[in-house]
C-alpha cells in the first residue's frame, strides 16, 4: 500500500515501439499515521511545558536619601501605623493608640476605610525583620490596589477612562493630576521600642 | 422470508480536518512557547495584583532565596576571537552577594549595561530583614526604582 511504485506497470519498450499506450495511472497512497503519531506527541508535549502565566511586575520607588531638611511634620492623629511582627500578624493603631491585632485579610478593608475617613492619612508600615517578605508584598500590593481603585472612581466621576485620566498629553492632565490619589505611606525600621509595644499588647490580651 | 445478511463495512474516516487542525495547535503551541530560562535557585514568588509586565531583556536579576542567600545575575555581551573574527556572545554572570555587597554588583552590571532595568526576585517565604538591608543599600547608592517580580493573584 504505502509508496507503491509510479508506473510500475510501464511496458517494457521493445519490439513495438512505436504504438503508445495511454499510461496506467495508480493513485498513491502514503500512509500518515507516524506522523500524526509524532505530531500529536510534539503537541501535547508544547501543551503541557507551555506557562501562559508570566511573572508579574511591581513597580517600587525607593525615596532618596532622608537628609535633615526633608524630614516632614505629621499631626499623630493622621498617621495609620501598621505593624507586621516576627511572625506574620499584622497590628493596626492610629497614632498614640495601642495597637490592635487584625487579620491580613481585612487590611484591604481597614485601609480603605481610614483612607475615606481622612483624607490627610499617612502610613507607617514597620515590619519585622524577620517577618517574611511576603508580608511586605501584601501591604504594598493593598496600598497599590487602593491607588488604583481610587484613581479608578474618579476617572468614572468625570466621565473619562482610566487611560485617558493617566495619560500625561491630555489637555486636562493638570485637572486629573490634582485629583489623583497618591497613597502617602513610609515604611520604618522595626526597633525596639516596637518589641515593647508589641510585648504589652500581647501581655494585655493573655491577661483577658 | 429471507433474512439479509448484513454486509459488513469497512469504515473509512477522514483523518485530513483532524490533522490538520492538529498542526495548527502544534504550531500555535510551538511559536508561542517561551521556556523558562534557567534558573540556578528556584524561588516561590509572592502574589500580586500588579499587571505591570516584566521586561524581558537588559534585566538585572537579584534573586533571594527562602534561605536569604542573594545572587546577582545578568547577562553581558563578550567578544571572543573565532577564527581570527571577533564575536560578541551573550554570557551569563551570576554572582552571589551579600546585602552589603549587592549594591556594587549591581553598579558593576549598570556599568556594562546603562539601560538595564533592576529587578528583584524574593522568595516569599525569605524574611523581610533581607529585603530591607537590599533596599538600604539601594538607596545609599541611589538606586531607588526597582521592580519586584511576583505571580498573579486571581481575586479582585
Amino acid at each position: 500500500m504505502a509508496g507503491a511504485p509510479v508506473g510500475g506497470n510501464r511496458p517494457a519498450r521493445g519490439k513495438k515501439a512505436g504504438i503508445r499506450r495511454p499510461k496506467q495511472r495508480i493513485a498513491i497512497r502514503i500512509d500518515m499515521t507516524p506522523m500524526v503519531d509524532i505530531a500529536f506527541l510534539l503537541l501535547i508535549f508544547y501543551m503541557v511545558t507551555t506557562v501562559f502565566s508570566m511573572p508579574q511586575a511591581m513597580e517600587v520607588n525607593l525615596p532618596p536619601k532622608t537628609e535633615e531638611d526633608q524630614i516632614l511634620k505629621i499631626k499623630e492623629s493622621n498617621v495609620l501605623i501598621i505593624h507586621v511582627d516576627e511572625n506574620d500578624e499584622f497590628y493596626w493603631n492610629m497614632g498614640r493608640e495601642l495597637p490592635v491585632l487584625m487579620k491580613a485579610d481585612s487590611l484591604r478593608k481597614l485601609l480603605v476605610d481610614q483612607n475615606k475617613a481622612n483624607a490627610k492619612l499617612n502610613t507607617l508600615v514597620i515590619v519585622h525583620k524577620d517577618a517574611r517578605y511576603k508580608s511586605m508584598v501584601d501591604i504594598l500590593d493593598e496600598i497599590d490596589l487602593i491607588e488604583r481603585s481610587f484613581n479608578a472612581a474618579t476617572a468614572r466621576e468625570l466621565e473619562v477612562t482610566i487611560k485617558e485620566f493617566n495619560d500625561p498629553s491630555n489637555d486636562r492632565y493638570d485637572e486629573f493630576k490634582a485629583r489623583r490619589f497618591s497613597y502617602r505611606y513610609a515604611m520604618a525600621p522595626w526597633e525596639d521600642r516596637d518589641t515593647r509595644i508589641i510585648d504589652k499588647v500581647l501581655s494585655l490580651q493573655g491577661g483577658e | 422470508m429471507r433474512i439479509k445478511k448484513k454486509r459488513r463495512m469497512g469504515v473509512h474516516i477522514d483523518m485530513t480536518p483532524m490533522v490538520d487542525i492538529a498542526f495548527l495547535l502544534l504550531i500555535f503551541y510551538m511559536t508561542t512557547t517561551q521556556f523558562k530560562p534557567p534558573e540556578k535557585k528556584s524561588v516561590d514568588l509572592p502574589s500580586s495584583h500588579s499587571q505591570i509586565s516584566l521586561p524581558d531583556k537588559d534585566v538585572i536579576n537579584v534573586t533571594v532565596t527562602k534561605e536569604d542567600s542573594i545572587y546577582v545575575e545578568y547577562i553581558i555581551k563578550r567578544t571572543v576571537t573565532i577564527d581570527g573574527k571577533d564575536v560578541s556572545m551573550p554570557t551569563r554572570i551570576y554572582d552571589e552577594a551579600t546585602v552589603h555587597n549587592v549594591g556594587d554588583y549591581i553598579n558593576g552590571a549598570r556599568v556594562r549595561n546603562p539601560r538595564a532595568f533592576l529587578v528583584i526576585k524574593a522568595d516569599k517565604k525569605s524574611s523581610y530583614g533581607t529585603m530591607e538591608g537590599i533596599m538600604k543599600t539601594l538607596q545609599e547608592q541611589n538606586l531607588s526604582r526597582f521592580q519586584i517580580v511576583t505571580s498573579m493573584e486571581q481575586d479582585i
